[in-house]
């Protein structure tokens, strides 16, 4: 029982402190949500539009472009300062401006003028493409409209409609779109599945960083050595050690994975298949946790060293970036961390129909990893306790 | 002033022996920034996509498709293309990730489009990468409809207008359609001067300004410390003023924040390619920065009671505004709300006056940036001398 | 009253919320004497400390150091004071010598004058040798020593010293005390708080026994015993016939009660060292071989047993 003692008092301590509680429970939900907020809505590229006109054909050619392929986010600005202030600070990647008089202009006979802006990057350029689309297809109908009032047309506005129409039902030239391949996540992904997959990794491991202070001050303190003087065997004190750091991060991992799930939608996948992931993640979290609290003296050191030691490992191992968007090489050495694999893991359970079976590579890795850093961090510490 | 001096040099070199504040001050944003300019592709705004195109037309729509807006595509920087033999073949490129997207111009294209008749172009996309097959599918349907433009016309002319549909009429008609000149013209406007940061020097940045606020703590932080251990109550005693040891352990926290940052800032630009832009301004910059970073931390110092809850209440408002003010994730991808949310935090305001600065601003660029940064760093640091005093002399 | 006051606090008065900390605290201190303020934990020695030096704004009642009414701007008058707080108030990740450097610069000595008495009182409280050594390797003995010395510094006139014995083993005590009895015959004014009596007794000119913040009796250590009119004790262990001479003995003059059993002698008298030649002298002459001889004079103890009706430690 006292191996359950020595565990449950880890637990106790964790959540008596409030500073911990934040950055073990709300801290991760917090960047989870803004994560979501911020890449989980639409990721499509943002046009600014400066409207000057409020003619029909302005709106016509707005339909036009929301009507067109490219998918675009838009943003209406009122004055030209303001869009040049969005596309300088990278706030939308290009930006339309409507003249006034453009809708008299085109319905006058004369030529209208568009002006693009945006910053001169090969985005531009491609997204430029929207807009010529649309106006090829506006420029079509004003053209039949001219050449229809010239020739006994009636009114602008009545012929222009007739123009669309006779368009809608041109045979003309079609474009079919064909889709192969996949993607990098499966297209149901909700919009907090990978932040809420990448932060729990992120935070479990920082958890377990600071549960390594805790593990200093604990022998340092001497209450090891009291455990020590009271009837309670090695064994005893290191696998309660061992079992109140897991505990520490299952809690985390438990409390981040429902939180998800019941207030943002998350879908974790196979319930047994990411059960084991977080179970193997926390393993890993308390192997390194007791080598870290067996080999560093100084807990001021071990807690500012463990704590961005934790965020670095995260970076590194995809936890704040994407992996996928990793240069190939990096990708490559990104394995070193237990992250990665945890991370891989998860990303594959994305996929509707994959269980333990697809993950059982990252499975064993994180094993691998557990059990060297368990080892070690045990061997180490009974090493620090009976010197 | 001397004697705040003295209490500051005093703490710097203690600071110079406890590992912590080096490894938070300076390691710490310093191998982040440098993980994320390694592991992060810096392609900044671009955009490429390779196209593959399979022709199995060759007449002169496909060839007008093809040396027209598509060779523009390739012109503009925008896409590579590569000439393809089979729809199959096509479709296999695109499913290995070979290309981003293709397109199949179908046989008889050119002969349907000049008997007045259908066809249909394919474009062949995957969901790896969506824009390219966007982009090709715009491309292709701006296409389209310039080359239905004259058929329209004709059509329209002749439901609408008072004309015949016998063939000399719709031949004059056509002629007549193509002589029109073009009624929209699209103007590129100059380009934009970027205010933005590259992704190198925005990670730096962020980092810099993320880690600003714990050494900040290193200073003001010490002044509970010294009142636990009873250091505080032997300076008290001195014939020095209760004021001067709040400004000698403000001046800790600003020298740690600016030698903290200027490490970052100069190490990012010799390292990792970060871009600055004038160095003066920058300066200006971290000293604001350092300045708000510091009044925070002092105001924390007013609240708290012990060390450990001080540095609690630290890391949880140096998170909680990191994460708010953009030290994450870039906020030029944010939706509205969050961008003005940030504009509460100074890492929004430090992090524009980079982008400012990077863009070739000067002084008057970042000035609103300034100006926040130090009523921020002036607010709470009023407010927390206030507070602080008491801390003082509440012993 | 011919020698100047150093120091004179008048009616101190310190509320912590519904409690008051120091109620009315008064006393002098003349130059070159040691005055002990004596009282059990609590009794509000550190605040009264506090206000005298200047680290705690007062409710009431005013110090003046040298001529100068101290507060806590008073740089003037703190330069006067040598203060010794009760906590180890030392940087444990600096040297000795930089500790005494930086507590110097804030006294304002600088250069050769600053390294000169760095110097000196190194020499003086004998960490010479340790100097460049961090003060959390140092034995708690000589972190007592160094927090002393920090506070002799700036050639105080006034040297304030809070309790500076509290959970020190015997030996660096009695070096402290040494120290603290050599400095006050070297002339300087010293305030000393203790709640040991036997500290006050031997270091203190004058004592004053201080309890829930009110100074309750004041004087040298013979006038508080004489307060409470009691008189000493004589205890003799002698062998022989003990019944006659403790009859004979019973009948002098300054002897008010005399009883013997189980070998012992016990005598209630007034001023019994003067006494003891003749007491021995009698008891040889009625037949009492005396072995050994004990002198018990009231001790401040009593005096504070007496004057609250509680013991000062508890």
């Amino acid at each position: 029982m006292s191996v359950l003692e020595i565990a449950r008092v880890a637990i106790v301590r964790l959540v008596r402190d409030r500073s911990g509680l934040f950055f073990v429970f709300m801290l991760p939900i917090v960047i989870i949500l803004v994560l979501g907020l911020m890449y989980g809505g639409s990721s499509a590229p943002r046009l600014g539009v400066l409207q000057s006109d409020d003619g029909v054909l302005a709106d016509d050619l707005l339909d036009a472009i929301r009507g067109g392929s490219l998918v675009l986010e838009e943003r209406a600005y009122a004055d030209a300062a303001s869009l040049d202030d969005a596309i300088e600070r990278g706030l939308v990647e290009i930006g339309l401006e409507i003249p006034a008089g453009y809708t008299a202009t085109l319905e006058g006979g004369a030529t209208a003028t568009l002006v693009v802006r945006g910053q001169a990057t090969s985005a531009l350029a491609a997204l430029r493409r929207a807009v010529e689309a649309a106006v090829a297809e506006q420029s079509a109908r004003i053209r039949a409209t001219r050449l229809t009032l010239d020739h006994g047309g009636s009114a602008f506005d009545a012929t222009y409609q007739a123009a669309a129409d006779a368009q809608r039902d041109l045979a003309g030239v079609a474009v079919a779109v064909e889709t192969v391949g996949e993607g990098i996540f499966p297209e149901n992904t909700g919009a907090f599945s990978i932040g809420a997959q990448s932060q729990l990794i992120l935070f479990m491991f920082l958890t377990s960083m600071t549960a390594a202070t805790q593990l200093i001050l604990t022998r340092q303190l001497g209450v090891s050595r009291r455990m020590l003087a009271g009837p309670t065997p090695v064994r005893t004190i290191l696998l309660g050690e061992t079992l109140g750091r897991f505990g520490v991060a299952m809690v985390q991992g438990l409390f981040i994975v429902t939180v998800t799930v019941v207030a943002f939608g998350v879908d974790w996948g196979d319930p047994l298949a990411a059960s084991l992931l977080v179970i193997m993640f926390a393993l890993v979290g308390t192997g390194a946790a007791m080598v870290v609290g067996a080999v560093a003296n100084n807990p001021d050191q071990a807690g500012s060293l463990g704590v961005f030691a934790g965020m670095a490992l995260g970076a590194f191992g995809g936890a704040m970036v994407p992996i996928e968007i990793f240069p190939p090489e990096m990708q490559t050495i990104a394995h070193l961390s237990p992250h990665a694999w945890a991370i891989e893991g998860f990303h594959a359970l994305l996929v509707p129909g994959t269980g333990v079976v697809d993950i059982l590579p990252q499975l064993a890795a994180l094993l691998v990893f557990a059990a060297g850093l368990l080892t070690v961090g045990v061997w180490r510490f009974r090493r620090a306790l009976t010197g | 002033m001397g004697a705040a001096l003295t209490i500051a040099l005093k703490d710097l070199r203690q600071r110079l022996r406890d590992r912590s504040a080096i490894i938070t001050a300076i390691a710490a944003p310093l191998v982040l920034a440098t993980m994320f300019a390694l592991l992060l592709p810096s392609n900044d705004g671009g955009f490429h996509a390779d196209l593959a195109v399979v022709d199995l037309d060759g007449g002169p729509v496909a060839q007008g498709l093809v040396d027209g807006p598509l060779a523009g595509l390739e012109a503009a920087d925008v896409a590579d293309l590569t000439t393809v033999g089979s729809e199959s073949e096509a479709s296999t490129l695109v499913e290995d990730g070979t290309v981003d997207a293709a397109i199949v111009i179908p046989a008889g294209l050119s002969a349907a489009v000049s008997a007045g008749g259908g066809a249909e172009i394919t474009v062949i996309g995957s969901p790896a990468a969506v824009l390219a097959a966007q982009v090709a599918r715009s491309v292709v349907e701006g296409y389209a409809n310039e080359v239905e433009a004259i058929q329209l016309s004709v059509t329209t002319a002749i439901q609408v207008g008072d004309v015949g549909s016998d063939p000399t009429t719709v031949g004059a008609l056509a002629a007549e359609a193509i002589a029109l000149p073009a009624p929209i013209a699209v103007l590129d406007e100059a380009a934009a001067a970027a205010r933005q940061a590259s992704s190198a020097t925005y990670y730096a940045a962020a980092m810099a300004v993320l880690f600003v606020f714990f050494a900040a703590q290193f200073g003001v932080l010490g002044i509970l410390g010294e009142r636990r251990n009873g250091t505080l109550g032997r300076m008290l005693a001195a014939p020095i003023a209760p004021a001067t040891i709040l400004l000698g352990k403000l001046l800790v926290s600003l020298v740690m924040c600016v030698v903290s940052m200027s490490v970052v800032v100069t190490v990012a630009a010799i390292a990792l390619g970060a871009d600055w832009g004038a160095p003066l301004p920058l300066a200006a910059l971290i000293v604001a920065t350092s300045i708000s970073a510091s009044g925070i931390a002092l105001l924390v110092v007013g609240f708290a009671r012990t060390e450990d809850q001080a540095g609690a209440i630290t890391s949880m408002v140096a998170m909680t505004l990191a994460v708010l003010g953009g030290s994450f994730f870039p906020l030029t991808a944010a939706p509205e709300f969050l961008t003005r949310l940030s504009l509460l935090t100074p890492h929004a305001w430090f992090l524009s006056g980079v982008a400012e600065l990077a863009g070739g601003g000067g002084f008057a660029a970042i000035a609103p940036a300034l100006g926040v940064l130090l009523a921020i760093g002036i607010v709470t640091g009023g407010l927390g001398l206030l507070r602080a005093r008491a801390v003082v002399l509440a012993r | 009253m011919t020698e100047p006051s150093l120091l004179t606090t008048q009616d101190l008065r310190k509320r912590y919320g519904e409690r008051l900390a120091v109620d009315g605290v008064s006393f002098h201190i003349k130059v070159g004497e040691t005055y002990g303020l004596l009282g059990p934990n609590g009794a509000g020695k550190t605040t009264t400390i506090s206000m005298i030096c200047g680290l705690l704004r007062r409710d009431g009642g005013e110090v003046v150091v040298d001529g100068r009414p101290v507060d806590i701007g008073a740089t003037e008058a703190k330069a006067v004071i040598g203060y010794v707080p009760q906590d180890l108030a030392l940087y444990p990740d600096l040297t000795a010598r930089e500790n005494l450097r930086f507590f110097g610069r804030l006294q304002r000595l600088s250069g050769r004058d600053l390294s000169g008495r760095v110097d000196e009182v190194l020499d003086l409280i004998g960490l010479a040798d340790r100097a460049n050594d961090r003060v959390d390797s140092f034995s708690g003995g000589m972190k007592r020593r160094l927090n002393i010395g920090i506070g002799l510094l700036h050639r105080p006139k006034l040297l304030v010293l809070d309790e500076p014995t509290v959970g020190v083993d015997p030996q660096s005590r009695n070096a402290i005390l040494t120290s603290v009895d050599e400095l006050g015959r070297e002339g300087l004014a010293i305030l000393y708080t203790t709640h040991y009596m036997e500290e006050a007794e031997r270091l203190c000119d004058r004592i004053g026994i201080i309890d829930q913040g009110r100074i309750i009796a004041e004087g040298t250590r013979r006038e508080l015993v004489g307060l409470i009119g009691e008189r000493d004790r004589l205890n003799l262990v002698a062998g022989g016939s003990l019944g006659p001479a403790t009859e004979a003995l019973g009948r002098l003059e300054r002897v008010d009660e005399a009883t013997w059993a189980d070998g012992r002698i016990e005598l209630v008298v007034s001023e019994a060292r003067t006494l003891l030649p003749l007491v021995l002298e009698v008891a040889a002459a009625t037949g009492a071989e005396v072995r050994s001889v004990e002198i018990v004079e009231p001790d401040l103890e009593a005096v504070f047993l007496h004057l609250t009706g509680k013991a000062l430690r508890d």
